[in-house]
């Protein structure tokens, strides 16, 4: 092996020696290294597989547009796949692996797939749906499916980790006047001008080290990137290296992803992995920077074929030389430094240049180093199995290119021109344009004036650092002049829009222009057979792929990306893009500004998706809403069940009972003797004001006008559609005071809907509403003992006396315990029954109080689950009937809309859709065979028409302890009497068998309601 | 007989960790932030209407003993009957009294003038504080926390877990007023998240 | 992400309002008839460019707001509370009080 460490140079720390494993082998490399760093001077050529014909990988890069170096980091939980090589910091202890190949990336079985290739073109995976006609079923597309999941499992890139996530991933908001993205030098350079005129500044760097191309460069340049980012540091820049700047979204808002731990061989135990920033900037400046472009030619995939970029930093950031005898093939000047200075460093230098004619000054440059130079030569294919030892050569004729010998080598370094990062500023929906003298896409000059986002540096196209710098500056006083600050939105008026590129010299900087060239190529079929011509690497996209697709009709740049999936790899495309849209513009005969680009999206580099659940995972997904009484319930035996983010009790089992006896139980001693249960999830809205009864009036369907002071009344609210929006109650405590109650599911937005009410439509209103949904701990407290308890547990039993509280009465009464409690007799399950209420921090005493005389009468706790039992043999409707498709009519409370008052709905309850007479009512349901049961979301079906949405479907079903089997709600079309002699199932062909239903009056226990009001 | 009420119990009261981080440190070695409930919340709103803003702010203003009632977003401290009382500007018309005690809490308010609430228990009051108090709550809250944006003695509602809570940047730190329901889950998530900065629990 | 420069309590991300709909209707009186009401309730244009919608700042100050946002760039070019009684409390709009930072601020023990 050739590549080497050198003795000295390089921005690594000798002094800091460290180790880590590389398919199990022991490796060492140096603090300050790449894992591709550390690899390469191992002499390990072949790190990966390729995706779809398992060829041999080796580093091609030494940034983000790594194509070939992707491996797998750590074990277990912290098994991370598709790492790149190039951009992962060594640590000591560091285990990698690589991945897609069996037994190893030496030598793996999978690579049959590359003599295969014939059948995995563009668009095999497509084809595969369609298997041969000549086969009969079941060996036709079957067959054929069976293969395509073989080749599924052998194409393919690493395995993610099975178990979860190990770490944790926190979540920021960030703030700031000016964001600067790239710590290179045009990107320190804005962030030091808009500092120093007192701008907040975040400069964000995906690197661990700022200075951009400056790392890549001879010591020389220490200097002036060292001066620079102490004065960016002085100026109190916040600086965010290892973050990326993966996307940029509307109102100056971009994402970023801060690895925290990924560099670290002992994170601390509470330290996050990474951290997603959201950060809203008042202006951005991009200074992005630009990726090194390769060329296409035959097998120039193969290991050691890489871009002369990553040599220069392999060579001046990590002291390694990659060859001894390097040919460097290039179109443009940036070829010459690097390839002085590898020469310089020791290798034999042989230059391509394919342009014909050469700038003076660098030929002499190179002379100097003694690299012997070729001109109108490039690469036609690259020789070797393993790793390169040659290049067949081509040299340029009139029309296209001839081939003409061989030149052995150790390393071939290729330079097709550069790439500017317009990633993000694409993401925002301004689409690059090309720029033919340069041969790159760059943002357009003019940028639209409501983005407040400006370009800078190599991302605008500039091939030279004292350029990038000074656009650097350009940029930072722009963001000066168009304000600049995150505290206001909205665009600035008076400036004009950001330009940049303006007075950009000549070619970018070069001498000479780059002469466009994307593949070197001899007409000859055989030569693209054998030595396959990569565009896309990372998906194994090559140029044959490319005129494979505009052959079959796909030639939109769209089409072409998914026919080929040419830029889909993990890299997004940053290295193959350019070319394949130049090969399809060649082949349709069209140029590369026509056929256009693709959208970039986010994100600009992977990231991890623990980073976008941050703590939003297992406990915490959702924030957790507890009662006052949550402890006290789990201490008296509850087993608790979700209500919306409500923790609330679902049943109290006692020993030996599961859900189903425990609520049986429960619901048996509510309609025997008397309950207790935790009713604090309804929703609580305090109305308050002179005009309070005026709105409470307005949005409930039925009259509430003449509701006295002590009394509540329950009420329907509509939506404007007609449809029933909720049920709940209003409780007036005064001449200008209600409380009103809601479902616990719709407690949210029936709030906002009163607040727009007030606000949108009648500001003159003189009402308040606030949620005190938070303020009130509330019991049910029912059964036919529920007024014997409550009289033992106030503090004066006549209060609570039929006369003093009457059915729909509402009093303040003091408790035994000296507790003021907000008392109504409302029923909800049918029986005698008080909703009580405590402020909440007294909620457990009043249950302790409660409690104490409830179990005195043999009573129980009872929770969600009996709740249902006691309404559905009621029939009273929940959020599961009021699902926001029924009417009041629907649910058979049309009685409850007043004919005497307009009211929310009032006129579109009328409109023709709600009044058809066949439209599905609420019905009761019982089993005809009275042993049966029967499930929640069964289809109502004619007993000999089982199809389709059949006539019905049933809403909520229990068993019901006091008739002694199954019963249910649901809803079918023109109610119980259409049905009195039909036969009807509930079809549930998933679950059950049908089960004849008998379709009856929803009021299934107690139709006339004389327990409660008893 | 009527004996006197019971005890509260706040939201956090029977929570283990609450208790058992008192003398102890989570996290890093130096307390980068303290989390701490405060309890016996005492918490009335005062709403006004539109056109009476003015001198319904100029009645609580009066009562607490300050020249003005605070505008929006902004937070005064003044007395009554020698305890201290903040009033906070939570929303366009209304304010929020904290603190005091006993009925001398409020001014008197017609059904013309405005409307008072009791919100006691309605909230659990949490203050955050520490070198780090601003680096934690910009993981939990999306809100520009910076000086000049949020100086002392102003007052926001915005989102925290998906949820409306109230901040306050009083003098010791920031006090945050999270619905009761919430707030074993916020609380959580405090703990868990301001442990990289080295927490203490108050 | 939008952010949305509410009256109140200033710049905010979109993720603490919730969207109403069409500002632009006027809802006629519960009294009116099925027709107008059903013009009012179910049609809406859908415009390329600027709209004015309501939104609710249902984490923040709950009111509801008068948003002109373009449909096409997401430039919101003006913020308004929806009720004229309290818009008219705010302006010019997003102005703090300058009350209290004149104030002497006693600070709690």
């Amino acid at each position: 092996m050739t590549a080497r460490r050198l003795a000295t140079g390089g921005r690594i720390d000798r002094d800091r020696a460290l180790s880590f494993r590389w398919d199990g082998k022991l490796c060492r490399g140096y603090h300050g290294d790449s894992l591709s760093a550390a690899l390469l001077a191992h002499g390990e050529t072949v790190i990966a597989r390729s995706f779809k014909y398992h060829r041999p990988r080796g580093v091609m890069s030494s940034g983000v547009d790594e194509a070939g170096g992707l491996v797998t980091l750590g074990y277990g939980a912290r098994r991370d796949a598709n790492v790149n090589a190039s951009t992962q910091e060594l640590f000591d202890g560091l285990v990698a692996r690589g991945q897609n190949a069996w037994p190893n990336v030496r030598a793996d079985v999978g690579a049959i797939n590359n003599l295969l290739s014939r059948f995995l073109a563009a668009g095999f995976y497509y084809k595969t749906f369609m298997g041969p006609r000549l086969l009969a079923k079941p060996f036709g597309t079957a067959m054929w499916m069976n293969y395509e999941k073989l080749i599924r499992r052998a194409a393919g890139m690493g395995r993610a980790a099975r178990r979860p996530d190990a770490d944790g991933y926190d979540q920021a908001h960030g703030y700031c006047d000016v964001l600067v993205v790239g710590g290179g030098p045009a990107g320190l350079q804005a962030a030091l001008v808009a500092a120093t005129a007192g701008r907040d500044v975040w400069l964000v760097e995906q690197d661990r080290e700022l200075g951009g191309d400056w790392l890549s460069q001879p010591a020389a340049q220490e200097a002036e990137r060292m001066q620079l980012v102490a004065a960016v540091k002085a100026a109190g820049v916040r600086i965010m290296t290892r973050t990326t700047a993966f996307g940029l979204y509307d109102g100056g808002v971009a994402g970023l992803v801060q690895r925290l731990t990924d560099h670290l061989a002992c994170p601390a135990p509470h330290q996050p992995r990474q951290c997603f920033w959201t950060l809203r900037a008042g202006y951005t400046i991009l200074a992005t920077g630009a990726l090194a472009r390769p060329i296409a030619f035959g097998n120039n995939d193969r290991p050691m074929v890489m871009t002369i970029a990553a040599a220069r930093t392999y060579l001046h950031r990590y002291g390694v030389l990659l060859g001894e005898n390097i040919i460097i093939a290039t179109n443009n000047d940036s070829a010459y430094t690097p390839a002085g200075e590898l020469a310089q460093a020791g290798a034999k230098v042989t230059l391509l240049d394919a342009r014909a004619t050469v700038d003076a000054a660098l030929m002499a440059r190179v002379a100097a180093h003694e690299v012997s130079l070729h001109t109108r030569v490039a690469p036609l294919n690259a020789r070797g199995r393993r790793v390169v030892t040659g290049v067949d050569l081509a040299v340029a004729e009139t029309h296209g290119w001839r081939a003409h010998g061989m030149q052995p080598c150790d390393l071939l370094l290729v330079s097709g021109g550069w790439s500017p990062v317009v990633h993000l500023l694409s993401q925002r929906g301004v689409k690059p344009s090309w720029d033919a003298a340069r041969a790159c896409f760059i943002a357009p000059h003019e940028l639209p004036n409501h983005l407040p986002i400006t370009m800078a540096g190599a991302a605008t196209a500039l091939w030279q650092t004292d350029d990038c710098r000074s656009s650097g500056q350009v940029a930072g006083e722009v963001a000066i002049a168009r304000g600049g600050s995150a505290r206001s939105a909205m665009p600035a008026k008076s400036a004009a829009p950001a330009t940049h590129g303006a007075g950009a010299p000549k070619n970018g900087g070069w001498a000479r222009p780059i002469l466009p060239l994307y593949e070197v190529r001899v007409t000859n079929p055989a030569n693209e057979r054998f030595h396959k011509s990569f565009v896309d690497p990372q998906h194994d996209v090559t140029t044959a792929d490319i005129r494979l697709a505009q052959r079959e009709g796909f030639t939109s740049v769209e089409h072409l990306k998914r026919y080929t999936t040419l830029g889909m790899g993990p890299d997004g495309g940053k290295v193959g893009n350019v070319i394949g849209l130049a090969l399809m513009a060649e082949a349709v005969g069209s140029t590369i500004e026509q056929v256009g680009t693709t959208t970039f999206r986010p994100p600009y580099t992977p990231i991890a998706l623990g980073a976008l659940g941050g703590r939003h995972v297992g406990t915490q997904f959702k924030p957790l809403r507890r009662t006052p009484m949550h402890a006290w319930n789990l201490a008296h035996g509850a087993t608790m069940t979700m209500a919306g983010l409500w923790h609330r009790p679902w049943y109290f089992a006692r020993a030996g009972e599961d859900l189903a006896a425990a609520y049986c139980r429960e619901a048996t001693t509510v309609r025997a003797r008397v309950g207790l249960c935790d009713v604090t999830s309804l929703g609580k809205i305090a109305i308050q004001g002179p005009d309070a009864a005026t709105l409470i009036d307005r949005v409930y369907s039925n009259s509430f006008a003449r509701l006295a002071v002590g009394k509540a009344r329950y009420g329907i609210m509509l939506r404007d559609d007609g449809l029933v929006m909720d049920d709940g109650t209003a409780w007036r405590l005064g001449a200008h005071e209600y409380f009103m109650t809601t479902t616990t599911v719709h407690a949210a937005s029936v709030m906002a809907w009163l607040e727009e009410l007030l606000q949108t439509r009648w500001p003159d209103l003189k009402v308040h509403v606030t949620s005190v949904s938070e303020q009130w701990g509330g019991v049910a407290l029912a059964g036919p003992l529920a007024r014997a308890v409550l009289a033992e547990c106030v503090a004066n039993p006549a209060a609570v006396a039929h006369e003093n509280l009457p059915f729909m009465g509402v009093a303040d009464i003091e408790l035994l315990n000296g507790l003021a409690a907000r008392v109504a007799r409302i029923s909800f399950s049918g029986e005698m029954a008080y909703e009580i209420y405590v402020a909440a921090d007294y909620a457990t005493a009043m249950c302790d109080l409660l409690w104490h005389a409830v179990a005195a009468r043999d009573g129980c706790l009872y929770g969600l689950e009996a709740l249902g039992t006691l309404r559905i043999e009621k029939g009273h409707v929940t959020a599961a009937e009021l699902d926001g498709r029924v009417s009041i009519d629907d649910a058979g409370l049309g009685r409850m809309a007043s004919p005497r008052k307009a009211f929310i709905g009032s006129a579109l309850r009328r409109r023709p859709e709600l009044q058809r007479a066949e439209r599905a009512c609420l019905v009761g349901l019982k089993p005809k065979i009275r042993g049966q049961k029967f499930n929640a979301g069964a289809i109502l079906c004619r007993a000999d028409a089982i199809s389709g949405l059949g006539e019905g479907w049933v809403t909520a079903v229990t068993h019901s302890p006091a008739l002694g089997h199954w019963i249910g709600l649901g809803f079918i079309r023109g109610g119980a009497t259409a049905w009195a002699d039909v036969r009807v199932v509930a079809a549930d062909p998933v679950r059950t068998a049908p089960i004849e239903v008998e379709i009856v009056s929803p009021h299934l226990v107690d139709p006339d309601g004389e327990r409660m009001h008893g | 007989m009527a004996k006197s009420p019971p005890a509260r119990l706040s939201a956090l009261a029977d929570y283990e960790v609450h208790h058992a981080g008192e003398s102890g440190r989570l996290g890093g070695v130096a307390a980068g932030v303290t989390v701490q409930e405060v309890g016996a919340l005492v918490l009335y709103q005062v709403a006004a209407w539109p056109e009476s803003v003015a001198t319904v702010g100029a009645q609580v203003a009066q009562h607490i003993g300050v020249a003005q009632a605070p505008g929006p977003r902004c937070v005064v401290e003044g007395n009554v009957a020698g305890e201290r009382v903040a009033l906070l500007r939570v929303e366009p018309l209304k304010w929020w009294v904290i603190g005091g005690d006993g009925s001398a809490r409020l001014p008197t308010l017609s059904p013309a003038q405005g409307t008072t609430l009791d919100l006691s228990h309605a909230r659990t009051h949490i203050r955050i504080a520490g070198p780090n108090a601003r680096d934690l709550l910009n993981r939990l809250i999306p809100l520009d926390l910076r000086p000049p944006s949020f100086p002392t003695d102003r007052v926001a509602t915005t989102m925290l877990h998906d949820l409306g809570i109230t901040l306050w940047h009083s003098a010791p730190g920031f006090e945050l007023f999270i619905p009761r329901g919430f707030a074993r889950s916020i609380w959580e998530n405090c703990i868990e998240c301001g442990q990289q900065f080295g927490l203490e629990i108050g | 992400m939008l952010r949305i420069d509410c009256p109140f309590c200033g710049l905010r991300d979109h993720a603490e309002f919730r969207y109403g709909g069409d500002a632009t209707i006027i809802y006629p009186p519960l009294e009116a008839a099925v027709e107008v009401w059903i013009e009012a309730v179910f049609w809406r244009e859908n415009p390329c460019g600027r709209q004015l919608e309501s939104w609710q700042h249902v984490h923040g100050c709950r009111l509801w707001l008068y948003v002109e946002r373009d449909t096409a760039t997401h430039t919101i070019y003006s913020v308004r509370a929806a009720a004229p009684n309290i818009a008219a409390l705010f302006s010019p709009p997003n102005a703090p009080s300058v009350t209290e930072s004149t104030l002497p601020s006693p600070k709690r023990p």
